[in-house]
């Protein structure tokens, strides 16, 4: 079971820490300039816009010789254009979801964290429990929650929450055990208490543990939201219900416009996660790797 | 050796003035596997004496300083700081332990990390006044404490803007911060190159001729403990044991130049001579 618990921890540049990493990493790097290194230099975003472009190409390659398969960009971006009112309405339905859904998750996921790392009680009593649900298709239960809650809000958060619960437990689990021991002597010597220990250096010992969860988990979040919507379709709002009723009438543009409106909705929600990693984390290794 | 007091009982006879080992013993694991990583270890450190502590890698050094910090409790035998049990004096905030690695808090500034110890157990002064061994101490303003150390002018920075030799100061700011009675330092200096472990060497010195904290010292360095020592106690291994206890006794203060060099090499040779014994006389069957 802990092969198990440890293979779902969410390893990133900020989730490998390395304790033993402070004795060798000697004098102050010298930091480059942030002028000379601009992000705006061709060989920056060159890349990233040449490959977009090809994708695009191919895209409406594909979408001219058969119709039925993809719709071309120009028809999908008209679908958007005629209706923006009715695409940001039910955007706002599924963001809304996934974020009340995701608050729950990770709360519900924070507290049982800190229970399970202070007792060992808790922590034989809960871990079976939470590994059972991380290997139970979460989007299966959605139909059933939906014949048990009805058509409103309730199956999507619960779903949300629940897809987002064991990701985050398993890193915040990890980041509060990540405090090196040599740091706990020295606490242990002072007689700081557990609440001190806690506040003071587990908590945030945790903090790059938890975005990299959160970047893993807002993603994720709006896929929970959106499978509760397909097993509700018609009787609520929402970008899923747009996306299935769409496609039971053909209306392929419309399907792809909603998709659009999801994949825009993800990348602003990482970009939002990333800045705020950076001001928060500040003062850790993942973030100073990045500035070198 | 087998029989063991209660604590409470030794301490009515402990000293109030000396940190006292007495016939320690420390076994780890059991069976197959058992060390002996103590064993009939007898140890006192006067208070204000700078006390080093050398010997082979694994003769128990750092076992020997963690027992003092109250991180482990001896299988056998008596430890006692100041007069009161380990576990007290660090109830009293009495013990300012210095590990091999800095161990800086990443997210507090170098200021943030030396006020740490003070924002923690705060009932520790109340406590620390009841303890027979307790010596009132004018607190000290830790920007003067980094001053002395020379990070006057990296107060504010984040750890990972100080070079390893900073951090390692810092660290030792951290532990002088609480007025401690007693400084335990696994090792301090060892994972810094040698240019930059005298400079901090001259700088401990400067600050500890002015402060005459008790310090127990681990090192791997011959001349590091002659430098800083009043007493080195040399420690053998398998089973880890004291090999000799030497007073150094040279003038002090002992800055670069001041010490005269024939006098420093004659304790030198006398530590290594103690080591090479500790060395041959390998594992001994007592
Ligand atoms: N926690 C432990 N568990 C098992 N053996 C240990 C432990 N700590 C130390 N030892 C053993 O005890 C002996 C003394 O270790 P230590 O005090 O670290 O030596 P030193 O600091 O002098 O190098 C070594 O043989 C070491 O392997
Ligand atoms: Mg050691």
């Amino acid at each position: 079971m802990t092969q198990q618990m440890n293979s779902s921890v969410i390893r990133s540049s900020s989730a490998t820490r390395s304790s033993s990493s402070s004795p060798t990493r000697s004098s102050p790097v010298a930091r480059s300039s942030g002028a000379t290194r601009s992000p705006w230099r061709p060989r920056v975003w060159a890349p990233a816009v040449i490959a977009i472009l090809i994708a695009a190409l191919v895209w409406e390659y594909v979408a001219t010789n058969n119709t039925y398969l993809l719709p071309r960009l120009g028809t999908i971006g008209q679908a958007l254009a005629t209706q923006p009112a009715f695409f940001l309405d039910n955007a706002w339905v599924t963001l809304s979801e996934a974020l009340v859904g995701l608050v729950i998750g990770f709360v519900a996921a924070f507290v049982v964290a800190v229970l399970v790392t202070e007792s060992g009680i808790l922590r034989r009593a809960i871990m079976p429990l939470a590994v059972v649900l991380n290997v139970t298709p979460v989007v299966a239960i959605a139909p059933a929650l939906v014949v048990a809650f009805g058509f409103g809000p309730a199956p999507k958060l619960i779903v949300t929450a629940l897809i987002t619960f064991f990701p985050i437990l398993m890193n915040v689990i990890t980041g509060l055990n990540s405090v090196s021991p040599p740091i706990l002597q020295v606490f242990s010597t002072l007689r700081a208490n557990r609440f001190e220990v806690l506040t003071r250096l587990r908590l945030p010992s945790s903090l790059p543990y938890v975005f990299a969860a959160l970047k893993v988990v807002f993603p994720l979040s709006v896929v929970g939201a959106v499978v509760a919507e397909f097993s509700a379709p018609g009787a609520a709002k929402g970008l899923g219900t747009v996306i299935s009723v769409a496609s039971s009438n053909s209306r392929l543009a419309v399907v792809y416009a909603a998709i659009a409106c999801l994949a825009l909705m993800g990348a602003a929600l990482l970009l939002l996660i990333t800045l705020l990693e950076k001001r928060v984390l500040r003062w850790h290794e993942s973030q100073l790797l990045k500035r070198e | 050796m087998t029989n063991t007091h209660s604590a409470g009982a030794s301490l009515e006879y402990a000293s109030p003035d000396e940190i006292v080992v007495s016939d320690a013993l420390k076994v780890y694991g059991s069976g197959a596997g058992e060390v002996t990583a103590l064993s009939h270890v007898d140890l006192t450190v006067k208070r204000g004496q700078f006390v080093s502590v050398i010997g082979p890698s694994g003769c128990g050094k750092s076992t020997m300083l963690r027992m003092i910090a109250g991180l482990e409790q001896p299988d056998s035998g008596e430890v006692s700081v100041f007069g009161a049990h380990p576990d007290e004096a660090c109830a009293a905030k009495m013990i300012g332990f210095v590990p091999q690695v800095p161990a800086l808090l990443p997210w507090l500034s170098v200021l943030g990390n030396v006020t740490i110890p003070s924002k923690v157990n705060r009932r520790a002064d109340a406590l620390r006044r009841t303890l027979p061994g307790h010596v009132a101490r004018p607190a000290t303003d830790p920007r003067v404490l980094l001053t002395k150390l020379g990070l006057g002018d990296a107060i504010d920075r984040l750890p990972h803007q100080l070079s390893g030799g900073m951090q390692q100061r810092v660290a030792i700011a951290r532990a002088f911060s609480i007025q401690a009675d007693v400084l335990l330092m696994d090792e301090p200096f060892s994972a810094l190159d040698e240019f930059t472990r005298e400079a901090i060497q001259v700088q401990l010195l400067e600050l500890w001729e002015q402060m005459r904290t008790t310090v127990v010292f681990v090192t791997h360095s011959v001349s590091e403990a002659v430098v800083l020592s009043d007493v080195v106690v040399v420690m053998s291994a398998r089973p880890g044991r004291i090999e000799a206890v030497i007073p150094i006794d040279l003038p002090r203060p002992r800055r670069q130049g001041l010490l005269e060099a024939a006098a420093m090499h004659e304790y030198e040779d006398l530590i290594r001579e103690k080591l090479q014994t500790a060395w041959a006389s390998g594992p001994v069957v007592r």
